[in-house]
């Protein structure tokens, strides 16, 4: 017999997003098999992981190396993230976070590019920026405790772990295991906190 | 006195809305379905049960309780809020509120069209804009709310007519029972203290607040959990 998998990050939802709309109630064996199936990636991505201080040197290299790219939402991110690091208070990056963030959540899809809040591209398939994106939700869920942002993540890491057999860089699997740890040790506290262990 | 008409979708919302304004005899100058002939669900008996607690029935479609009272009603084969058809028939008719059932956005020509929409929220706004809120505020808060307001373009920033909070449910059907129990209860208590006749509305801070998309299930099942395990 077949044992029911957590089914919102099977297939590939970059090219079958994924509305969440109405979604079944199935009890706590649900939570237990969102567990597993994040433990499962986990063990994927190796045993090394970021530390706050990591990914602040990892991701200041990686944009100074590309300073021709400043208007590419991967340069973007990373610009936000380092400001979230840093806990700079800019409303206007801010208000960018807010931007990708609401991108994500209508069309669950991020665009190469875009201008004046409009997509300039056509491309959507970078994991990267799914990846920084959800770095960056975490980290504002931890700073904030705002449900929002950790809904976000959940969304954004399902479609990464849709999409993990694609190749990503090293320094990028660090990262989707920092949040995707992150994010877990979060729900399992929520879990516990309510009694659904 | 305000004239006052509702614009009914086939939901579970519409049921709770029309059937919960006829038991309590309020009354209404029109009536409008959007019917888009979808397919009646299947519900449990659990959930029929809990439905008619709650003062409606979620097994009666819209159309077949306004047809059995003979209740009459202007009936569009459309949803679209932002229809012409629907937009020349509003204005035609000029009442002053129209209770919205729907979600979604208003468009200028039809909130130029002389009448003002109201629209029930499940969430206390300005905290709680968006989609779903009510499991958010039963994780944050233990409890959940809903406003009703003056809609205009923008979601969920129009002025607040009514908040009331409620007491999280002890079971698990929040989507097809619950939400649209407490919305309706809202409306009730809105027409019967004629809080539409003073037009004394507060008006929100835009600036303030969270906007909220729609819920993943991981947080769903630990929202709802949350009210099965504290029952």
């Amino acid at each position: 017999m077949n044992e029911k998998e957590y089914q919102y990050s099977k297939e590939s939802l970059l090219e079958n997003p994924q509305t969440y709309q109405f979604t079944k109630f199935e009890g706590k064996e649900f939570l237990q098999r969102y567990v597993n199936s994040r433990k499962k990636i986990i063990l994927k991505l190796g045993s090394s992981r970021y530390s706050d201080a990591d990914i602040e040197k990892v991701i200041e290299q990686e944009q100074n190396d590309s300073r021709n790219k400043n208007n590419t939402t991967i340069f973007e991110l990373r610009r936000i993230l380092l400001h979230i690091i840093k806990n700079n208070k800019d409303t206007k990056i801010n208000a960018k976070f807010e931007m990708y963030l609401k991108k994500f959540e209508i069309n669950k899809r991020l665009y190469d590019k875009y201008d004046d809040n409009e997509k300039n591209s056509t491309r959507y398939d970078i994991i990267e920026n799914y990846i920084l994106l959800s770095v960056i939700s975490i980290l504002k869920f931890k700073k904030t405790e705002n449900l929002k942002f950790l809904n976000t993540a959940l969304k954004l890491n399902d479609t990464i772990c849709s999409e993990f057999r694609n190749m990503i860089k090293e320094d990028y699997n660090k990262l989707f295991k920092f949040s995707l740890e992150s994010e877990m040790s979060i729900i399992t506290r929520f879990m516990k906190k309510i009694g659904a262990q | 006195m305000s004239k006052i008409g509702i614009i009914l979708a086939s939901d579970n919302r519409s049921k709770a809305y029309i059937q919960k304004l006829v038991f309590s005899e309020k009354k209404l100058d029109k009536i409008i379905l959007l019917n888009d002939k979808k397919i009646e669900l299947d519900y449990s008996e659990n959930e029929i049960e809990i439905s008619k607690k709650y003062g409606f029935d979620i097994s009666k479609p819209v159309k077949e309780f306004l047809q059995e009272r003979e209740i009459s009603f202007k009936e569009f084969d459309f949803v679209d809020i932002n229809h012409p058809e629907l937009i020349k028939y509003v204005k035609n008719n000029q009442l002053d509120f129209y209770i919205f059932t729907g979600g979604g956005v208003l468009k200028k020509p039809i909130l130029n069209s002389g009448t003002k929409f109201i629209h029930l929220h499940p969430g206390i706004v300005p905290q709680y804009r968006g989609s779903t809120c009510f499991y958010y505020s039963i994780l944050n808060d233990g409890n959940c709310g809903v406003t009703a307001y003056v809609m205009e373009e923008k979601l969920d920033a129009g002025d607040i007519i009514f908040q009331k909070k409620f007491q999280a449910p002890k079971h698990k059907f929040l989507d097809t029972v619950f939400d649209p129990h407490i919305r309706s209860n809202t409306l009730i208590e809105m027409l019967e203290n004629n809080l539409l006749d003073d037009c004394n509305f507060k008006k929100q801070d835009k600036s303030e607040g969270d906007m909220y998309f729609i819920i993943h299930p991981v947080l769903k099942h630990l929202a709802i959990l949350k009210c099965l395990i504290n029952d």
